[in-house]
Order: C-alpha cells, then structure tokens, then sequence
C-alpha cells in the first residue's frame, strides 16, 4: 500500500499539532481559575462549554493527526484525553482539580511525543502511567449525575439547594418557553434545533450573556460593499462565540442562521445587515445570577480572543519560513543590485556635462527612483508577512507561570498586553527564552510570599504584567512585577564578596544591570529549579542583543521591578548611516542613533581615561574607532563627526572623519571567529562589491569588554 | 477539469488529502470550516466534496443534511473522511454520503474512492 512521504508533512504537522497543545493549555488554565471562584461561575458557564468543545475539538484534531504520522502513543493518549472531554461534555465528570491536574500531565506527555518525532535520538515518553491514572479518573467518576447539574450548581450556588432546584426548573421552562417563542416566527431555523443545542442556548441564556438568532442572506449587492459571511462572522465573535450555524435553504438562494452568545451588544451594523432576534429584550423577570467579579469575566473574555485564532480562516496559506527567507534574500540581492546600478547612474552622471544631460538619463534617473520606491514596497510587503503576533511569546507564559508558583506556593497574577502587536517570526523564537528567563526570575526573586506580601501591606497575589507595543520602528516589550525590587545594598555586598565589585565602587542603577548579570552572579544561597543559578541574566543579556535589541532595568525596593527590553521589528535589512573612518567605511543602524553631531577638535578635551567634549552642559564621552580598531591614527585636527548613542542615561559617541550617506543595508552574518566580535554587528555589501562591517554603536560603547577589545 | 472542494478543520489534514489526490490532475479549494464550505460551494461548482465531520460551529453530519436538502448542491458526491470510528459510517451514509474513510487514512484509499466517486457520478 502506498503510504505518504512522512517527511513532506512533518513540518505541519509539527505546527497544527503545537498550535492546538499551545491552546488545550490555555484553555485549561482558563478552566482551573473557574475552578477557584465556582460560586460565581454563572457568567462564565457559556464560556466554559465552549471551552469545553474547543478542548475536546483539540484532542481529537490530535488524535487524527497523530494517527496519520504513524504516532501510535500519542493517537492512544488523545483518544483517552477525548474520552475525558466527553464524559465532561455529557456531565458525567465534573471537572475538579485532579481532572486538570490529570489533563495537564496528559498534554505534557503529549507535547513530548509530538516534539520526539523529529528527533530520533529523543526517547518518546511513556503513556502508561499517565494512561492508568486517567483511565481511573474516568472510573472513578463514572456516577450518574443528572445532565445539568453543573449548570444548577454554578449559576445558583449562592441559594439554597431546594430553592435552587426550584428556582432553576422554573426559570429554565421560562427560557425554553422565550426561546420558542422567539423561534416560531423561524420554524425553519427551530426545526434545526436538536435538544443538545437547545441545552446549550438555554446555558448561554442563564448565564447572563446576551443571547442572538442573527440570520443573513447573502446577496451580490452586499457582497459588493464587502458585507459577507465570513466579514459577519468576524463581527459576531469579537465579542462572543457562535454556539451554532445553520444553513437554510430558500427557494434557490442560501442564509445562514447563527446563534451567538455575546458579552456585549451586537453592533449596530449587524442589524443593518441582517435579520436580528435578541433573546433577552422583553424578559425581565427571569432570576439575573450574581454579576461574576472582574477578574473572572477578564479570564472568560480572554477566552474569546483565543477562540479566534484557533480556527484561521483558509485565506491564509502557511509558508515555510525557509521560503520567506529566501525571498528575502532575493530581495536583499535586488538592493544590492539597485545600489550598483546606482552608483553606476551618479559615476555616468558625472562625466556627462550638466548643460549636455540628454532626456534618456533624467528618465533613468526618474525610473531608477521608481525602482526604489517599489523595493521598498516590496521590502515593507514581505516583511510584513513574515510579522507574527507577540501572542506567540507571550501564550507560553500563563502556563510557565502557574508551574512556578504552585512549586513555590506564590500567587501571581499574569497580565498580558499588546499580545497582537507584530513582530518578526525569527524574533519571536529568540525572544522566547529571554524573555521566560526574565518572568521566572520575576516569580523566584521578585514575587514574595502571599505571607511576606500581606505583611507589607500588598495584596496576597502578586502581579506580573507583560506588555508589547510599537515605539516607531521598533517593538518595545516591557515586564513589570510589584514584587520585593533589588535590594541594591544587598546586591553590592554580594558583588564585593564575589569579588566583582570594588568596596569604594558604588551600585546605582547604571550599572545595576551589569553586575547582576555578570557572570556567577546570584544572591540567593539555594540555586531554585527556575531560576537563581546566575548564569541565566548573562544569557539573557546576550541573546537580547544578539538579535539588536537593548535592555534597561528599573527597580525600586519594595515596590517591584521593571525590565524594557527595545528590539527592531526585523533583522535582514535594515536603515543604516554609512560612515568613514580612515580610509574604511562603516554602516551604524539608523535606529542605534540617538543623534549625529560636528565635532571642534578645539573643544576636545583630554583626559587620563580618554577625551570627552562638552555637549549640553555634560560632558560626551568620544571614542575613537580608529583606538578600538588599532588604526593608524590621522593627527590633523579636522573637523570630525560623532554618532551619539545613549544607554541607561549615559551618553557617548563615536567619532568617524566623515558621514557618506544614508541608505538601506543588508545584514549577512559575520561567521569568521576573527571578525565576530561584541560591537560587529555583522557585514554588509554596498554595491561596489567590498564587504563594509556593520557596527553595533552601544555595545562599542558602553560594553564593559571595550577595555577587552582595546587590549585584544 | 475536476473541481473539489476539501473540508477539513485541520490544515494538515487538508494538505495530506490534497497530496493523495494530485494524481488526479484536478483543481482543489480548501474549507477549514461548514460555514466557510458553504460559503465556497456557493460562490463556484465543485464535482466532489471530501468532509470531516468534527468542525467548528457545524458538524460534518448538519452540513450533508444542508447540501441534500439544496437542488444545487444535492448530485454533489462527498467523501466523509473521519477519526470517528466506523460505528458511525451508517448514520454518515444514511446522510447522503457517497464513502466513508477513516482517519488515518491512506493515500490510495482517498484517491480509489474519489475516482470511484467521480466515474459513478459521470
């Protein structure tokens, strides 16, 4: 029989298959926080079905994939999984702490026999142990309930057991009675309703949200104006979930009948466009649960912005990354070719006599300026579909976060922002790291104990907030927990016993970063699971740079800690100032420049440790790359201009003979041991054919391994 | 040439039975969900249909009720390709399905039953 090419799909599959680990956990740690606040899960109690399914849906997309790549374990391991998820779906579990405990296990097991498929030399992990337990789990539970005791239990709770059943028969019949009433005007619709649906219509109803039979008929003219389908269904799940669609047939033409359980109303373009029935309008009397409390409506409309990147649309291709980075350097070749075509047009252009420029080169010159305008169309087009959501790095972390604080008995509460803000695929992977690495330092050193917290006056749950947004070109990511701070003394104490600090050098927080993330730096005495190792900050540093970014700390004891990290948007291309020192030129990344300045050499001031200028009432650090680099030094006193960069309230310069121009490079990586350096930040090609170094300024700058690097 | 149009929630999925159908040198759309399938089936003329059962917002089952109910769309043949077990391919084929596959399934299985499918239909 013939099988399929397992290694045309691995890839795919290794995405999907992460994809929907990625969201069983999220969905799963939305479902344990409904745990710890049951008495006013009544809100929440539409969301946590579609919860439900969707976890169920994931378990089973799973299993038919894993059976397709010959994944047996992990085939046998969702089919369980799914198992636990039905008998959720039909109450005849009840989700409790051991069930997610049970399905978090599972998911991790399954995370581990997915990845091992494209490792050979990895070690699938085992299924039977974790199979036994939940096939216990599924044992153990197995005592009838009545189908909606959930329902009764966590919307009710807070009235009294015979009330309650009373109150929700009677209630319940209420709902029915409005839903049919309703529907009788749409008997097409109503007969397309099976009791599970209405089950679920009448959860949604009881729960509180605002509950919609929206029918819509398609139609060329709307189709026009760009009102589909799919456009309605974006607009009904922005602030909601679709519990059902029905298509119904009319004569020859088509509608479509959902219905949505909402948080909020539903626009008003929707009426425009579409028949519109509300639930809830003329029906007041029916018992309202107790309005859940904020936190919990934040977790459930969190929810909903996960659901809807769960079902991408089929608009949308997935392109392997290999194929976007060489398009990319395809793109990049093509800038390069249009500077040599553009050197060629200026040298022409110089022996042509001003008064003899004939019409054929202005058209070239107009066409070639065209040329630029397109590459740099093309350029902004392709790196924009390499752009990714934040959300990537960010959906790591709710999970990261809950293992760290049940293994330290902490309480935090993680806040995620800007999770749509857009960035660079291969930024994202290397953000990951760094940025896990900053958050579990937050919770081991940062976080105190609900004990310690009380004590200082903070509530018992510590918050931990991850934000990302735009700041021009760049993507601006910052990490702030309310925690203990760093105790600076207690930092310059352990520093000077390490021997890294002199006893007269003092700690402000300039130079707070340098030390705690020099390498062998830790002041807590027990190395934990997750962090205090000291080898960790050192990397992170490094990564974050590796890939042009900067990093700056603010701490304030007592109150928290607060790490900004600055990174570009992209790597391959980027806006460069060319430079040139001596007889070699150099490119500066635009965004490394705070400001380019003309320097007197009457106004340089020499010191011991160097020569410093006076700029704006402080004084400027220059270096010249001309020490750094151990070139021979030209001693006439010319004019001379100075790259300033700042970091973390320094400021320094750099000082080149002359500013040749502004222009966009492509980075190529500096794989030579000789060249690759701290302050390379990698080579470039102008055209001419000569490979220019890309300078990384701050690091030249303010890297404590300049004195290295003027030694080496 | 051939139209089909592939119905699946799973991308992967969608690819896999796209690759066992190359041999036949038709044209494919893909619809990752009832309502997207519907929306496609609607908008241009399919030969045939592969279908999954377990989607978002519409099941397998209510979307084959939905297409044997349309006088467009009724001669249609559609492939169930499913992880449920067998046990459900008579209430599949009850529906108006034409084949019913199981997941995992191979590349031949899909293309045999498709040129079945579309000899049968002509």
């Amino acid at each position: 029989m013939n099988e399929f090419p397992l290694e045309d799909f691995i890839e795919d599959f290794l995405q999907e298959s992460n994809e929907h680990l990625q969201s069983i956990n999220q969905n799963l740690l939305i479902l344990e926080k409904s745990l710890s606040s049951k008495d006013q899960l009544g809100e929440a109690n539409s969301s946590r079905i579609s919860i439900i399914n969707d976890l169920f849906r994931s378990f089973h997309t799973l299993k038919g994939l894993s059976g397709m790549v010959g994944l047996r374990p992990a085939e046998e391991l969702s089919h369980l999984m799914e198992a636990v998820l039905r008998e959720i779906q039909n109450s005849e579990l009840e989700i409790d702490q051991e069930v997610i405990d049970r399905l978090f296990e599972g998911t991790k097991t399954l995370k581990g026999i997915v990845s091992s498929i494209n490792d050979s030399e990895a070690q699938a992990p085992d299924i039977a142990d974790i199979s036994k337990s939940i096939n216990r789990l599924l044992l153990k539970h197995q005592t009838p309930i009545t189908p909606t005791k959930t329902t009764e239990e966590a919307g009710f709770a807070n009235i009294s057991a015979s009330d309650a059943k009373e109150v929700k028969e009677k209630s319940e019949e209420d709902i029915e009675t409005i839903i049919r009433r309703e529907l009788s005007e749409h008997p097409d619709v109503d007969g397309k309703l099976d009791k599970k649906d209405l089950e679920h219509l009448k959860a949604a109803y009881q729960s509180g949200n605002l509950l919609y039979l929206v029918i819509f008929s398609p139609s060329t003219e709307k189709a026009d104006r760009g009102k589909n389908v799919s456009q309605l269904r974006d607009q009904l799940v922005a602030d909601g979930s679709i519990l059902k669609s029905i298509p119904l047939i009319n004569k020859d033409s088509v509608q479509f009948a959902f219905f949505v359980s909402r948080t909020k109303p539903i626009p008003v373009e929707v009426f425009q466009e579409a028949v519109v029935v509300p639930f809830r309008e003329d029906f007041g009397e029916h018992i309202q649960p107790e309005k859940t409390a904020e936190p919990e409506t934040e977790i459930f409309k969190r929810a909903a912005v996960y659901e809807t990147p769960s079902h991408p649309r089929t608009t949308s291709v997935r392109v392997d990354l290999e194929k976007l980075d060489e398009i990319l350097r395809i793109l990049s070749d093509l800038v390069v070719t249009r500077s040599r075509i553009n050197d060629q047009v200026l040298k022409l252009g110089a022996q042509l006599n001003n008064s003899a420029r004939i019409k054929p080169f202005e058209n070239l010159e107009q066409t070639l300026g065209q040329m630029d305008r397109n590459l740099r169309d093309l350029r902004a087009a392709v790196t924009r579909a390499r752009m990714v959501p934040l959300s990537e790095v960010f959906h790591h972390m709710p999970l990261a976060v809950r293992d760290m604080t049940r293994n330290q008995k902490k309480e935090v509460r993680l806040i995620l922002e800007g999770e749509q803000t857009q960035i660079d695929k291969v930024m994202v992977e290397r953000l990951l790291d760094p940025l896990m690495h900053l958050v579990r330092n937050a919770i081991t050193h940062g976080i105190e104990t609900p004990a310690e917290r009380i004590a200082a006056g903070k509530p018992a749950a510590g918050s931990l907030v991850l934000r990302g947004v735009w700041e021009g070109d760049q993507i601006l990511i910052e990490l702030a927990d309310d925690g203990r701070g760093i105790d600076i003394k207690q930092v310059k104490e352990k520093a000077v016993e390490l021997g890294l600090l002199n006893k007269d050098q003092n700690i402000d927080k300039n130079n707070l970063l340098d030390v705690i993330s020099t390498h062998g730096f830790s002041t807590l005495d027990k190395a934990h699971l997750g962090a205090g190792r000291g080898i960790g900050m050192e990397v992170v540093i490094q990564n974050i740079r590796s890939i042009g970014g900067t990093i700056e700390l603010q701490s304030t004891l007592g109150k928290g800690t607060i790490f900004r990290l600055l990174m570009p948007l992209t790597l391959t291309i980027l806006d460069a100032i060319i430079v040139r020192v001596g007889s070699e030129r150099y490119a500066v990344p635009r965004h490394s420049v705070e400001e380019v300045i003309e320097i007197d050499p009457a106004q340089i001031v020499k010191i011991e440790s160097g020569e410093l200028l006076p700029f704006r009432q402080s004084p400027l650090t220059l270096i010249r790359l001309t020490d750094l680099f151990h070139m021979p030094v030209d001693e006439k006193d010319v004019r001379r201009f100075g790259i300033i960069c700042s970091s973390s309230e320094k400021l320094a310069a750099l000082v080149v003979d002359q500013l040749v121009e502004m222009r966009e490079v492509v980075v190529r990586a500096v794989q030579d041991p000789l060249v690759s350096k701290p302050g390379i930040f990698g080579a470039t090609d102008l055209g001419d054919g000569q490979a220019v170094l890309i300078l990384d300024v701050p690091a030249l700058l303010f890297s404590k391994s300049i004195d290295e690097l003027l030694q080496s | 040439m051939v139209r089909i149009l592939i119905i699946d929630d799973s991308p992967t999925i969608r690819k896999m039975i796209r690759a066992s159908l190359k041999p036949l040198n038709a044209s494919f759309n893909e619809a990752g969900s009832g309502v997207e399938a519907v929306e496609k089936l609607m908008a241009d003329k399919y030969d045939a249909l592969t279908l999954d059962l377990n989607m978002p917002d519409m099941h397998g089952i209510e979307l084959l009720d939905f297409l044997k109910n349309h006088n467009n769309f009724r001669d249609i043949p559609v492939m169930v390709i499913t992880t449920h077990g067998e046990a459900l391919s008579k209430k599949v084929l009850e529906a108006g399905a034409h084949s019913f596959i199981v997941k995992p399934f191979s590349p031949d299985e899909i293309l045999n039953t498709m040129q079945k499918m579309l000899d049968g239909k002509n």
